[in-house]
This record gives structure tokens, C-alpha cells and sequence, in this order.
């Protein structure tokens, strides 16, 4: 049964283009890690190559699809599409006993032009596979990984809030600590040094803290010295003089964090309670709004089955836009489909080198009856 | 199933001494079968225990494996090599010796660094900055990814450091490290100080025994009778 499903997933998959690769199983660890962050070091498995590398077994489709296509495109934004199939390792997380190796099959697009029409046909080949299976009553959840991040550039922010929070924004549980530190009436005071700096060039900064440290008889190590040093001071102490952040953009930002409805009706709260930010989201409602337009075409039922949040915990960082799951209606735990668009994946992994467009899905056969 | 308690102990170094002085006092003499080098001995006037002598690593993964029925060794190696530590060790008698506690410490000259949010904040700008995450050196991967996770530092990635691992910030192999220090000394001569809230664990040798170890009503009275007796 299973492999009658995932052949039939693969038939699905297939006609939306694209060439069947093999991916590697074994990848560096250090790439896997510097990307997931070592939040996922306890659900790796880990080996060791012959020559003393530590390589950790793939834990999702999509990094070793990246790595493929950094190695073959020529050209930034090249495009390509890879359809992939195979075993991915991740151990549960602690308290839970899922079986720690599991089949995915995959699409993972690269170099696309029309940011909407890949959306939606990613998206539509999902849930045409999710159909496949004995399921036939899907709920959805929708997200968008930028939607933070924009709300934070444009809202009238005082900088080094702005900075402060944006460091957070993939995170709604760091974000939530963050504004809550934001806000706080009484801050420590800046101690002399910090405020002598805060008069300073970065150059002329760089030089009074090397001189503490010199005098103390002190060592900062070869990665980070005096410069970074003397700007991290400065901006605690700008941090410490600034105003604390009003506590209606804490609740406004805490208001989209919570935000759990209906896509059209998210998306119209979030809107508004962004414009009373000062930040003009019209061209982002429009975009989600044509594209799920464009999806109701096909899947009539989604506005009523959907449910959309404005961040998620737990999200690999990766996920740049639009973003969604795919679940049984009975069981809105456990997605059948994961997928999303990860814009700034390539620039990660080539440490800025190398830019694309991209957007994937993965599908769990064996969650679909089989 | 073997008739004996079997009791994993120290087979080298200063653990060895302190674990054969601390039984002494307890008026148990350990006798070490086929000189100093050999691996297997029996505490005079115990013969219902077997011991076996280990390096401290090895003792910690016998007592988590189930293999051995107790053991002395660190706490630090036992919850380092599992995360399930507490469901499958009974931590039965803290013995105050092998005291050593697992840290993090930065470059002294870090003078903006003195609390985990404090490195939590500088992680991010490493990476904002580098476009890498800042890095930590250490044979602790466990639980440093614990801690630091607790205490919310998200962008870091840890490179293993098996040994000299206090060299690494010196050396640019990392930013700071996690380490075991028992005065202090070794980081203060390496140019590092301990983040105010850095203290990972406060280990100590202790002695304990494997839930998942074969027992049955005499080996447990067995280990109930030693511990009784310490």
C-alpha cells in the first residue's frame, strides 16, 4: 500500500516539470547546524567520515536539494526543479516516540520568476498528492516567515529598538521576551566608559577600548576584539538612554503574534493593526490575497479550512514568505505537507555568494494511509 | 545473570587515589588484581561485589548501558553521554570528591560580557556580522546545547574540542567555550573569566547505580547493605 502511494505521489509530483535527483544522506554537520542552529543538534544523527569529519544524516530534503543546486547552477537565480524522494533521520523531540527515520517526497523549486504562480502550483501539486491517500477532509495552516520582519522595518520604531527587536523576529517566543525587555521603565544606567563612548567615532571608540583592555592586562581572543566590543557598548548604552517602547507597539506586535483565524480574516486584522503601526501592508494583503484566489480556484473549500498565523515557533529560520501545512482535518497535529518558500536559503548556505528564489513542499506518504 | 554485584571503578588517575582513599575510610581496602596495571579487583571482606576497573567515561556508559550494576564517576560524564540521565541512573550517594564544574567562560577582555543575555546578544551580532554563528568550543555538546538553550542564546553552533580546549578563543578557533575547571586557574592563565551565570553543572563524583541493569532481591540488598555502610 505505502508503495503504491508514494509511486502515485511521484505520478503527481511529475508533471509539474522538473528531473528526479538523488540527494546525498550524509551531509557536514556544521552546515546542517550553522543553518538549523544547534537547537536540532539533540534530533540529529551523527557519523564520522574516514577522515575525521562529523557528518550528521539529513534531517529534511530541502538543505541537501540547496547544496545540489549550489553545485550545479552557473548563474544566481538559475532555474531549476528537483523532485526528490527518500529517507530523512530526525529523532522526536524529548517525550515523544515517533519513529525517527521517515520517508519524504519532495518538490523544491529554485530561480523561479513569478513569486505567486509558484506559490500556488507548489502548493496545488501538495495537496493533489495529499489526495492520493484514504484522507480526503484537509485543514490548512498558512504563515508567512517575512511578515515579522517587514512589520519591524516599517513600523516608527525608535533604532535601537528596531534593531534590538528585529534580532528576534523568527522567534515569537524571543520576540514576545524581547519586547517585554523593550519596555521596561527602569534600565540600568550606562556605566561611564559606555556613555564616554557614545561621543565617539567607531574608530576613535575602537581605540578607547582597546586601551582599557590594554591597561587591564587583558585578551579578547582572535574572533572578536575592541571594534565589535566598543559597538556592542554603545549600543547597550543607546538602548539604555532611549525610551522605553511604547507599550502599544508591544501590544500591537503581541496582537499579530496571536493572531489565529480564517486567512481572510487574519490577514485583514494584521493589516489594520499594522496601518495603526505606521507601516502600509496593502501590497502584502493583495499578494496573499491573489494567491489564495488562485488556490480557491482549484480548492474551493480553503477559505473555510484554513487558519492562518502570522509567525511559528519551531520553523526552521529558512522560511522567508509564504509558508504553509497541510493536515488530515481529524488530526491538525501531525502535517501530511510542509512547505514554503526559503528566498534567502542559497545566500545562507554560500555565506552570500550565491542568491536564488525558492520554494518546496515534502510530503509524508505513509501519514496518508498507506 | 551474574551472582555478584558488579561495581564499576576509576582505573587511573586522581579519581583512582581519591576512590581508593574515600573506601578506605569507609574500612573497605581495594585489592587490585595483578599489580597496579591490572584491571580487575575485590574489596576485602565484600566478596559478593565484583569490581571492575574503568576509565570514568567508560563507567558512565556501562551504567547507562545497563552493563555494570553501580559505579563511581562523575556526574558531568553521566549526563553528558544521556539526556535521559535521571530515568536510567540512580544518583544514590554524592561523595563530595571529584568536585568539577562545567562553565562558560569568554576572554577576560570580553569587559562587555558578563551575564548569558549579555552572550546571547553578542552571539547575534557575531552573526549578524559574520553571517556565521559564534562559536563554542567544547567536549560538552550536550549539555551546552541545553543550557544555552535554557538561557534562550540561539546563534551559536559548537565546534568539538577534545582537549587544550581553553586555547580556542586564543587560537580563533571559537569565540568562548564550555569547559570543566576545578580552581579556576587554567581559564585565568588562558586569559578567560566564567560568565557570572555560566555554571552549567556543579559536578562531583558520585556513586550510583544502573535502573536498567539486571537486579534481583539479593543484588539489591546487596547495594542497599554497601550503601548502608558508607
Amino acid at each position: 500500500m505505502t508503495i503504491s502511494i508514494r509511486q502515485e505521489i511521484k505520478k503527481v509530483l511529475a508533471p509539474s516539470g522538473g528531473e528526479w535527483v538523488d540527494l546525498p544522506s550524509l551531509l557536514p554537520a556544521s552546515t546542517v547546524i550553522e543553518l538549523a542552529g544547534e537547537a536540532l543538534r539533540s534530533r540529529l544523527y551523527f557519523a564520522t567520515s574516514p577522515d575525521g569529519e562529523e557528518l550528521c544524516l539529513r534531517a529534511d530534503l530541502t538543505i541537501p536539494a540547496a547544496l545540489k543546486y549550489i553545485e550545479s547552477a552557473d548563474i544566481d537565480n538559475m532555474s531549476a526543479t528537483y523532485l526528490c524522494e527518500g529517507k530523512v533521520y530526525r529523532a522526536s523531540p524529548n517525550g515523544e516516540h515517533r519513529h525517527p527515520e521517515f520517508t519524504q517526497i519532495g518538490i523544491e523549486r529554485f530561480g523561479t520568476q513569478d513569486e505567486i504562480q509558484t506559490d500556488v502550483e507548489v502548493f496545488l501539486s501538495a495537496i493533489t498528492a495529499c489526495k492520493i491517500g484514504e484522507i480526503q477532509d484537509f485543514a490548512f495552516e498558512f504563515s508567512d516567515g517575512g511578515l515579522i520582519d517587514t512589520i519591524l522595518d516599517g513600523a516608527f520604531i525608535y533604532p535601537p529598538w528596531k534593531e534590538y527587536l528585529k534580532s528576534s523576529s523568527k522567534s515569537p517566543n524571543s520576540l514576545k521576551r524581547a519586547l517585554k525587555i523593550a519596555c521596561l521603565k527602569d534600565k540600568q544606567e550606562p556605566t561611564a566608559l559606555e556613555t564616554s563612548l557614545l561621543g565617539q567615532d567607531d574608530e576613535a571608540a575602537s581605540n578607547t577600548i582597546e586601551e582599557v583592555i590594554e591597561l587591564a592586562k587583558l585578551r579578547t581572543g582572535l574572533a572578536r576584539g575592541p571594534y565589535e566590543i566598543a559597538q556592542r557598548l554603545k549600543s547597550r548604552a543607546e538602548r539604555a538612554l532611549a525610551k522605553p517602547l511604547k507599550t502599544e507597539i508591544k501590544s500591537a506586535i503581541e496582537e499579530i503574534l496571536a493572531i489565529e483565524a480564517s486567512p481572510k480574516k487574519a490577514i485583514k486584522e494584521i493589516v489594520k493593526i499594522a496601518k495603526n503601526l505606521g507601516v502600509d501592508l496593502s501590497n502584502w494583503s493583495k499578494t496573499w490575497e491573489k494567491r489564495l484566489a488562485e488556490i480557491a480556484k482549484k480548492v474551493p473549500e480553503i477559505e473555510d479550512n484554513s487558519r492562518f498565523v502570522a509567525s511559528k515557533n519551531g520553523r526552521f529560520e529558512y522560511y522567508s514568505g509564504f509558508a504553509f501545512d497541510i493536515f488530515a482535518k481529524k488530526d491538525t497535529e501531525l502535517p501530511l505537507a510542509t512547505g514554503g518558500r526559503y528566498d534567502g536559503l542559497i545566500a545562507a548556505l554560500t555565506n552570500g555568494g550565491r542568491n536564488a528564489q525558492a520554494m518546496g513542499v515534502v510530503i509524508r506518504p505513509e501519514r496518508l494511509g498507506g | 545473570m551474574s551472582k555478584k554485584l558488579i561495581l564499576g571503578l576509576p582505573s587511573k588517575g586522581r579519581l583512582k587515589e581519591q576512590c581508593e582513599g574515600w573506601l578506605l575510610k569507609q574500612g573497605l581496602k581495594l585489592r587490585q588484581l595483578g599489580g597496579d596495571r591490572g584491571y580487575s579487583a575485590h574489596l576485602d571482606g565484600e566478596p559478593n561485589i565484583d569490581v571492575r576497573l574503568m576509565s570514568s567515561s567508560e563507567i558512565s556508559r556501562a551504567l547507562l548501558a545497563g552493563e555494570i550494576h553501580a559505579g563511581i564517576t562523575g556526574e558531568d560524564l553521566v549526563r553528558e553521554q544521556s539526556g535521559k540521565a535521571d530515568e536510567l541512573i540512580d544518583f544514590a550517594v554524592k561523595l563530595g570528591f571529584g568536585n568539577a564544574d562545567v562553565v562558560v567562560a569568554v576572554p577576560d577582555g570580553w569587559i562587555d560580557v558578563t551575564n548569558m543575555a549579555d552572550l546571547a546578544e553578542v552571539a547575534t551580532d557575531v552573526r549578524k556580522s559574520s553571517g556565521q554563528r559564534m562559536r563554542i568550543a567544547t567536549k560538552f555538546t550536550r549539555l551546552t546545547s541545553d543550557f544555552f538553550n535554557k538561557c534562550g542564546v540561539a546563534d551559536y553552533r559548537i565546534v568539538y574540542s577534545g582537549g587544550a580546549t581553553e586555547g580556542a578563543p586564543a587560537n580563533g578557533i571559537a569565540e568562548a567555550i564550555v569547559d570543566i575547571t576545578t580552581s579556576g586557574s587554567t581559564l585565568v592563565a588562558n586569559n578567560l573569566k566564567i560568565i557570572d551565570d555560566g555554571l552549567i553543572l556543579a559536578s562531583q563524583a558520585n556513586l550510583m547505580a544502573a535502573k536498567s541493569a539486571k537486579w534481583n532481591k539479593p543484588l539489591e540488598a546487596e547495594f542497599a547493605k554497601f550503601v548502608r555502610n558508607l
